[in-house]
């Protein structure tokens, strides 16, 4: 039997919080605080190959924060839903503080009631209806996922939210269609 | 004629919630489906064909029409223009006015200025200078109902943009448009040193050619004083009018012209992209994967299995942890007395310690040394040497500083 090269898995640091990490991370969350992330950050080689192991890819985001990914990329529900109601959030934003910059990580957050389909634009209503968000119930599970995920804090008695980190991927998967617009004016004109 | 009016202004009252509900939409036309919505909310529709039929009496009215198809878009039904001006002026939703209206009344008091000349130098028909200063007073009430209006329409635009549920883009693009198509080209016209300045200045001086003349009629006379005081009044209403729309606009373009974020810019083209080409374009589940696993999904005996392999060759780098690699080497029991017989086959011994230890290379320096003071004790005084400098003797990592004490030889 043709034996791979020898490796070995090592920790760098201390292992306390194994089962939770593992767990969180299988589970599609992100971590970016607290004694997982101490422990993720200062054994990332070391999870890196536990991961390995499941062909899962540890992923160390440049703003400090971690979560996994697998090479078959499938269109998950959750992807659609989260992407669309930050997309919406935006332009809502744009409307409702009339603010073309607004700064998503201040500290008072968002207003929860800002999403509620009552006080959405039409079109922006369609859109999330279209994809299955056809009430605040619907509205509000998809808050408390984005939650459980890492995306954003909610604070219930507040009806607020607050971004984190994590909140990067979302920011960077707008931009990325800024990019993709040059690239089709670019072909056009090549054309 | 009275009754005409009277029932086509009742018909009107009793549409007036869909009328209005047409003219707070951004394009003041709406689909007859949406019409047929709104009219049920018309206290005697009750049902759904009963809306088509209200709708059908008021695109059929007489004597005039209360709603039309669109010509350009034949599938959208909206208000005739006359009943739409009319709801306007009430609503004080009023028209920007252009520019070019501005130029056309300043134009109409140049004609009259050169009228009021030509009959001042030849046969002086007074009648035609009487109706001159009419003509003239008319376009200087008109430019003041104008710039008033305007600052109406101004205000009522600002409001509307900040109370819009349009985008910020579309708000930056309706605040610009009142500013580079009404606001700035009216600006050119009235502000000091304008088009309408330098006209009303030329009036101004025909006027009082107008007062000084000693052929003209009196109430003449008098009427051309009081059309060059009025028109002072006119043109410093319309430039404070004016300035106060510039006043009113400047600061919604200004915090309408902050550059969008990248962020802001690309949500807003990701949503464009969903209304245009569908969801499907957006490549989310490239773009931004968000996935679980069960464990018992993902775990995988046989990459368990390699791990295990590679663990059971694992040779952990630790210096001090060497396995002995053959028999230790048996050392003898080391007495004084083995130490004694050496010493008498030697000449004087100038330091024991170091004797034995050269001697017995592989006892240990506290064996050595244990032997070294057995010896000394066993010899009287006079067969010892004292030295004077202190020595160190090392073994196996130990040591040991003392002063030499030798013994004399036979």
């Amino acid at each position: 039997m043709e034996l791979k090269e020898i490796e070995t898995i090592e920790s760098q640091g201390e292992i306390n919080h194994s089962k939770d990490i593992i767990f969180d991370l299988l589970k599609g969350r992100h971590i970016f605080q607290g004694s997982e992330f101490s422990e993720l950050k200062q054994n990332h080689a070391f999870y890196e190959k536990i991961f390995a192991l499941m062909d899962l890819e540890l992923i160390c985001h440049q703003r400090e924060f971690y979560y996994l990914l697998n090479n078959s990329a499938s269109t998950g529900k959750n992807s659609t839903s989260i992407a669309l109601i930050f997309f919406v959030l935006m332009r809502t934003l744009s409307i409702v503080e009339n603010n073309p910059r607004p700064n998503l990580f201040r500290s008072i957050g968002f207003e929860e009631s800002i999403l509620r389909l009552d006080n959405l634009a039409p079109n922006d209503r369609g859109i999330l209806e279209e994809s299955g968000i056809t009430s605040w119930a619907d509205l509000d599970r998809k808050l408390g996922l984005m939650d459980r995920l890492g995306f954003i804090n909610r604070f219930p008695d507040e009806e607020r939210f607050v971004f984190n980190t994590p909140a990067y991927r979302l920011i960077e998967l707008c931009e990325s269609y800024i990019y993709n617009e040059t690239l089709e004016v670019e072909g056009g004109e090549e054309e | 004629m009275v009754s005409k009016v009277g029932t086509y202004l009742n018909k009107v009252y009793q549409a007036l919630p869909l009328l209005e509900e047409i003219l707070e939409t951004s394009e003041k036309q709406v689909s007859r489906q949406r019409a047929l919505e709104i009219a049920t909310r018309i206290e005697h529709v009750k049902s759904t064909s009963d809306a088509a039929e209200y709708i059908d009496s008021l695109l059929s009215f007489s004597p005039q029409p209360i709603l039309e198809f669109s010509q350009l878009s034949p599938d959208k039904i909206l208000i005739p223009e006359k009943l739409n001006s009319l709801i306007q002026w009430i609503t004080k939703r009023l028209h920007l006015e252009s520019s070019n209206q501005l130029k056309a009344i300043i134009k109409d008091i140049e004609d009259q200025i050169k009228i009021i000349e030509d009959n001042l130098q030849g046969e002086r028909k007074i009648s035609r200078i009487d109706k001159s200063i009419r003509e003239i007073d008319r376009s200087r009430k008109k430019l003041q109902e104008i710039a008033i209006n305007n600052l109406e329409a101004i205000e009522s635009a600002i409001r509307e943009i900040e109370s819009s549920s349009q985008t910020w883009f579309m708000r930056q693009e309706m605040a610009q448009d009142i500013q580079s198509n009404h606001i700035e080209p009216m600006g050119k016209i009235i502000e000091v040193d304008g088009l309408m300045q330098r006209t009303i200045n030329l009036a101004a001086g025909k006027l009082r050619d107008l007062e000084k003349s000693t052929v003209l009629p009196l109430d003449i006379i008098e009427k051309a004083m009081n059309l060059r005081r009025a028109m002072d009044d006119t043109v410093a209403i319309v430039l404070s009018k004016h300035r106060y729309s510039l006043q009113q606009v400047t600061p919604l373009l200004k915090s309408l012209s902050e550059k969008p974020s990248k962020t802001m810019l690309g949500a807003i083209e990701a949503l464009r992209i969903i209304e245009t080409k569908g969801r499907k374009h957006l490549e989310l589940g490239k773009r931004f994967p968000l996935n679980s696993w069960k464990l018992n999904e993902v775990w995988n005996d046989e990459n368990l299995r390699y791990l295990l392999s590679g663990l059971s060759d694992y040779e952990p780098d630790v210096e001090s942890f060497l396995m002995p690699t053959e028999e230790p080497e048996m050392i003898s029991f080391l007495s004084a007395n083995d130490v004694k017989k050496l010493i008498q086959d030697s000449d004087n011994v100038a330091d024991l310690l170091e004797f034995i230890l050269q001697n017995y290379p592989l006892h240990e320096l506290t064996t050595c040394v244990d032997v070294a003071m057995d010896v000394i004790s066993q010899n009287k005084g006079e067969n010892l040497t004292f030295g004077t400098n202190r020595t160190v003797h090392k073994r196996n990592g130990k040591k040991i500083e003392v002063m030499p004490i030798g013994i004399k030889g036979n």
